[in-house]
Order: structure tokens, then C-alpha cells, then sequence
């Protein structure tokens, strides 16, 4: 492809014209000044059309030059030949070659790509070429990314919330969104929270046919967001018990009363009561640990008193309250 | 069946069976030399569950005609055996195991037909008790349709005494069957579940009274009945729902003649989960009171379903106190604490339905030596 060096009149480039756009916004002040202290050292790409211009690549460069007043920019041209998908491939080299792009950036660039094939299997191929592999279901969710709505688009590229979590929350009704996002901005919950979190919440309101907006502000859920005393970490233990209880009523119930029983057999601390696993295996256990003769048989003898206590029947006797 | 793709293992194109399905389906087959290329079809399309469902091939199996039951050690298991006739089903449950069972899920109908029968022939041979059933990786009746096979099966298991056929449907297909000299050595059997769970999951199935018609109608036909309340839900209101069933069930049919009610709540291996949430979002039945269960499946929390099979088996003993229920997959503090005794007191589970069958499909006591 053939590139023509030359100067043109910024006012002569439709800046308005975002068809190869693939960055996302950004402050240009500290380019602005760049530029300023020491020239511009890439030139914009641009497109030559009957009556001007308009940008394949460059887009902030031309925004800082502007911004400084200058009138005039070296350009690299491409030919109005040049049909636009060749246009669109020199726009998407340009950036992946000068920077990393971030999510919402390649989900732009496969968006633009995919206008122009209608066969998936061309779009995975031409998607190939550019670098970005043909990992179809990855290629699918980054797609995606463009169709989220702001809020979660800047959580991507904040950090905040991974790609994962975006889309799942994309599925949500808009007055769902919100809560939960700032439930996420507030708490800075990992990976795997924010999944455990949310698929609580999620499953919480199809059991009680209820909003998500409904089960994010039970007061229960407030009481714990709000409670002055509590750190961020400790919210979000509280968080997920609350969720917990709210998913599994009985279970949780179950475990309460197992461990408000076994907290009245007063053990001591050398002695643990377990219970099986999900209290569905057979047989309860207990552990002891002594260093003498004498600590094993006095644990010998809180064991033995243990069967004339009647929390300690009920314990065993696994029936539920449920 | 409502099928949009039909393919026919060139190995068996000839085959008498297939000759007769094939002038039953309207569809024009296509002649593959493995499953391969069926499978690589249904794994690309958007939704392999779905399009198997309308995908049939006809094929032999190369493997054994009879089976174990896929019991796990961790639980009770009642020792059935498999009699493979095909895989997958038609009818679209929500909770049906089979949508992550195989992979890809396809409906496969076995046509050497002579060779399952010499398997059976084999267990007739051994003049040993065993209960036999095609109703574990299949409806048993959804292939009436296309071949009307279990006229031949409850044909070979009248003309013996060691051996019982239970067939196990959510159909009423059994017109056909009706008039049929079955010697009692055959068990119609239909799974049973709540109007609301019916109406909510159990798609292209009958109705809740079209099935308990469909059994009067055998039980007037002499045939011995069962009954499978399983996979029971626990959803608000589903103690007076399943107490309700029962009641209708004996409205139907006389308990002496029901060979067993078996129960069991919902189970399934994790992956069944995202199955469920893609292909039924409405449904909430995986959003129960699950824990994983000894044998890695999710099941609910232990005391819930001992409460509730309780309140199923008041109701049950209220109706018909002699019949014989046993759990499907429990452990024994279920077995206890629900139904106040252990299989262990009456040598096991498979003795305890050893002896059923002898009682209502005569089979001889001095044959009780199931294994």
C-alpha cells in the first residue's frame, strides 16, 4: 500500500468522522504537550476524499494538534483507492503496532471488522491475520463489549470489573445494573467473588421471583454497605454470609443450630465436634489433641460425659428444624 | 417424534428393521459410515441438546445389550438391569440427566435386534431372578412410534418365569400393547410427578391424568403396574402437591396390583446446571437447596429430603399399606429416618424387589437368587 508524505490543512480533515476509530477516549493535554515541547513524531493516517479528508489512524494526535492551534499537519495519505477494509486493517495495525489495545478497543475493532464479512468463517480468518487469534468463543464475548452500556464499559477499563462479570451483568435490566456496579465500585470484590456474589444474587431473585435491584437493596444487604464500623473486607464476608443465608434458608439454618448446640457442650478447645461433609455423609466425628497422659484423660472425660447431653442427642440425631 | 435429520449406519441399510422404520419417517435418510460426521453436526450447531432431540440414527449396538444399573457404592441401588435398546429421548424434560449424559446427545436406536434377544435368551438361560428395564438411558415407549418393539420383548418374557420387563414411560403409547398375551411378566410403569412440575418441565410429555388413565387402562389388561415418583422437587406448595398425586394415583389403579413406588428427589452431575439455565431460563429448578452428594452429584440437603419423603409416604401407607416403596439413591439414615427401616433387614434392596416381583408376576421363590 502506497502512503504520500505530505502537510494539509487540519480544517481540510473531517475529524468528525469516526468510521476507523478503534481508541477509546482519552485526556490528550499531556500529548497536547508533547507535541508542543517536541513535534509530532508520527504522522496521522489519513484518507484522501474528493473534498478532503478524513482519519484512518491518528485521531488524539489530530485532536492535540488542533488543540495547540496549529493550523497546519504532516500526514501520511492513503489513496481514495483503497477500498475501506484495507483501511480499517491500517488503522488497527497502526494501533496494535504503536501501543496494547485495551477490551473495549479490540471489541470496537472486531465490530467494524465484522461489518465487513458475512461469513464467519472469512471474519475468523481476516480476525486471524490481525492478531488476535480464532478463539471463536472469545472472539464472541469480546464482541459483545461494545454493546454494554457506558458505566460498564469504563469498569472494564478501570479495573474494577473483569470481562466476565460485564457481560453477565450486561444481560441485566438496566435498574439492576446499577446497584450491583456500584455494590462492586464500593467493595473492589475479587474475581472470584464478584462470580460468587453475583450467581447468589442472580439465583436469590429467581427463587423469590424478585428484582435484582429487589435482592441488592434488602436491608439487610444496606445494613452491612452502610455500617460505619465494618472495613471492606469485612463487608464483603458480611456480604457474602448474608447472600448465603438468603440462598440456602434451610442449610444455613441447619449449620446455625449445629454450631449454636455444639457452642453449648462448652468443649474445650482440644476437642472439636465435625460433622459430615454437607451433613450428608454418615457419622460425626471428633478430634482431640492432648501431650500427656493426663490431658488425654481428662479429654476422655468430657467425651464419655458428652453422651448424657441432650444437645449432644440432638446433635447426633442430625434431625433438621427445617 | 417430530425429526428434522435422519441418518441410517450403512452397515445395517439392509436391515429388515430399518426397512420398516424407514417407511415410517418422512424424511429422506442419510447413509453415514460412522457417527463421526453426526456428531460433529450436532456439536457445531447453537444448541446440540435441542437439535438431537430431532436427530435419529439407526445403528446397531456393539456393545452389551444388558447392563448394570450405573448405581454408585456411596448410595442404595435396587440392582436393576439395562436392557440398551437406544439412547436419548424425544420429549424435552428440563431436569432430564440425559442432556449431559452423552456427548453429544443424539437419539440412537439399536435395529440387531437378534442379538439383543440372544442377550436375553442368555439371562432366561441362567434361571436366576433379574429385573430388567429400557427405561434408564431412554424412554422406554418413545420408539413405538417408529418400531413397535416391546410387542416382541413382552412376547419372549411371557414364555419365561426367571425374568421381569419393566417398562418405564411419561407416554401413553400402550394401545397396541393392551390386547397382548404378557403373562404378567411385564410391568408398566410411568413416572410420576406433580401437575405443576408436569406442566413446568416436562415438555412433549402426557399429562398427569392421561398417564394414570393409560395405566388403568393396563391394570384392566392384567398387566402389574409400578409407579416412580422421581426426580420428586421441593418447591413451595410440593408436600400437598405430591399428597395429591398419590391420591389420584389410587383413584386410578387398585394397590394390589402396584408392584413398587420408588422415590427419589432430584439429583444430577453439576454440568446439568448451565445445560438447565440455557435451554429453560423460566425454570428454577436448579436453584433448590443443593449440596454435593458422596457420589459428586448435586442433590438437596439431606434433612429437606427426609422431611419431605416422609410426608410422601404418610400419604402413600394411607392409600395402599402394603405397597412396597423404595428409595432410589438414598443412604440408610434416609431409609430410617423416612420410611423407619433399613433394605439391610430384609437381605438388601434387590431381595426386597426379588420378592415383589415373585408375588405379583409369579415368578418362582425357588428362582430368588438375584445378583
Amino acid at each position: 500500500m502506497q502512503f504520500e508524505a505530505k502537510t494539509v490543512s487540519i480544517d481540510s480533515i473531517d475529524i468528525e468522522d469516526t468510521s476507523f476509530k478503534i481508541s477509546t477516549p482519552k485526556q490528550i493535554d499531556e500529548l497536547a504537550h508533547s507535541i508542543e515541547r517536541t513535534g509530532l513524531l508520527t504522522p496521522p493516517i489519513i484518507k484522501a476524499l474528493h473534498n478532503g479528508y478524513i482519519i484512518i489512524s491518528g485521531f488524539h494526535r489530530l485532536y492535540a494538534c488542533k488543540k495547540i492551534g496549529w493550523k497546519n499537519i504532516e500526514s501520511r495519505i492513503i489513496s481514495p483507492d483503497v477500498k475501506d477494509v484495507d483501511c480499517l486493517k491500517v488503522a488497527i495495525l497502526d494501533n496494535a503496532y504503536n501501543r496494547q489495545m485495551n477490551l473495549i478497543e479490540k471489541s470496537i475493532v472486531l465490530t467494524k471488522l465484522a461489518s465487513f464479512y458475512s461469513a464467519e468463517d472469512e471474519f475468523i480468518t481476516n480476525v486471524n491475520e490481525i492478531g488476535f487469534g480464532d478463539n471463536l468463543n472469545y472472539i464472541k464475548k469480546l464482541l459483545k463489549l461494545t454493546t454494554l452500556i457506558p458505566e460498564l464499559q469504563h469498569g472494564i477499563l478501570s479495573g474494577v470489573t473483569p470481562m466476565t462479570i460485564a457481560l453477565e451483568i450486561g444481560t441485566y435490566d438496566k435498574e439492576s445494573m446499577f446497584p450491583i456496579l456500584r455494590l462492586f465500585e464500593g467493595l473492589h470484590p475479587t474475581l472470584n467473588q464478584q462470580k460468587e456474589i453475583l450467581t447468589l444474587i442472580r439465583e436469590t431473585s429467581k427463587i423469590r421471583n424478585s428484582s435484582i435491584e429487589n435482592i441488592v437493596k434488602d436491608q439487610q444487604i444496606l445494613d452491612i454497605m452502610n455500617n460505619p464500623d465494618f472495613s471492606r473486607v469485612q463487608k464483603i464476608k458480611e456480604l457474602r454470609v448474608c447472600l448465603h443465608k438468603m440462598r440456602y434458608p434451610h442449610i444455613s439454618r441447619h449449620y446455625d443450630r449445629f454450631n449454636v448446640l455444639t457452642h453449648r457442650l462448652k468443649l474445650p478447645e482440644k476437642i472439636k465436634l465435625i460433622p459430615p461433609e454437607n451433613f450428608e455423609d454418615i457419622g460425626f466425628s471428633m478430634s482431640m489433641k492432648f501431650d500427656s497422659l493426663q490431658e488425654f484423660e481428662s479429654c476422655l472425660k468430657v467425651l464419655t460425659s458428652l453422651s448424657d447431653s441432650l444437645e449432644f442427642k440432638t446433635i447426633i440425631s442430625n434431625d433438621s428444624a427445617a | 417424534m417430530q425429526l428434522k435429520r435422519f441418518y441410517i449406519d450403512f452397515t445395517i441399510a439392509e436391515s429388515p428393521v430399518v426397512e420398516s422404520i424407514r417407511n415410517r419417517i418422512s424424511i429422506p435418510p442419510t447413509y453415514v459410515e460412522s457417527p463421526d460426521s453426526i456428531y460433529e453436526m450436532l456439536l457445531k450447531s447453537d444448541d446440540p441438546v435441542s437439535l438431537g432431540k430431532k436427530t435419529l440414527f439407526l445403528t446397531q449396538n456393539r456393545g452389551a445389550f444388558i447392563r448394570e444399573c450405573p448405581g454408585t457404592s456411596h448410595y442404595t441401588c435396587c440392582s436393576y438391569k439395562i436392557l440398551h435398546i437406544g439412547t436419548y429421548c424425544s420429549m424435552d424434560c428440563a431436569y432430564c440427566i440425559l442432556q449431559s449424559y452423552f456427548h453429544p446427545p443424539l437419539l440412537q436406536y439399536f435395529v440387531n435386534h437378534n442379538e439383543l434377544l440372544d442377550s436375553l435368551n442368555g439371562i432366561f438361560s441362567r434361571k436366576k431372578i433379574a429385573r430388567i428395564g429400557t427405561g434408564e438411558f431412554t424412554d422406554s415407549l418413545i420408539w413405538e412410534q417408529i418400531f413397535p418393539f416391546s410387542e416382541t420383548l413382552i412376547s419372549r418374557f411371557s414364555g419365561q418365569t426367571y425374568a421381569v420387563l419393566e417398562l418405564k414411560t411419561k407416554t401413553i403409547q400402550i394401545d397396541h400393547l393392551l390386547d397382548m398375551k404378557h403373562n404378567r411378566k411385564t410391568i408398566m410403569a410411568w413416572s410420576l410427578n406433580t401437575e405443576k412440575m408436569i406442566h413446568e418441565t416436562e415438555n412433549r410429555t402426557a399429562s398427569l391424568w392421561a398417564r394414570l388413565n393409560a395405566a388403568r387402562r393396563c391394570e384392566a389388561s392384567g398387566y402389574p403396574l409400578a409407579f416412580h415418583f422421581d426426580p420428586i422437587f421441593i418447591y413451595p406448595g410440593c408436600e400437598r402437591d405430591y399428597q395429591n398425586v398419590i391420591r389420584l394415583l389410587f383413584k386410578h389403579v387398585s394397590p394390589e396390583n402396584v408392584v413398587w413406588i420408588s422415590l427419589g428427589t432430584f439429583r444430577y452431575m453439576p454440568d446439568l446446571k448451565w445445560i438447565i439455565e440455557r435451554r429453560f431460563p423460566r425454570v428454577i429448578l436448579p436453584y433448590g437447596e443443593f449440596i454435593k452428594g458422596m457420589d459428586g452429584k448435586m442433590r438437596y440437603f439431606k434433612p429437606l429430603r427426609i422431611q419431605l419423603y416422609k410426608k410422601i409416604i404418610a400419604e402413600i401407607k394411607k392409600c395402599a399399606p402394603d405397597v412396597v416403596i423404595y428409595f432410589c439413591m438414598e443412604d440408610d439414615e434416609v431409609w430410617q429416618k423416612a420410611l423407619g427401616c433399613s433394605p439391610s433387614e430384609f437381605g438388601g434392596l434387590p431381595q426386597i424387589l426379588d420378592a415383589c416381583v415373585s408375588k405379583h408376576c409369579g415368578i418362582e421363590k425357588t428362582v430368588l437368587e438375584s445378583d
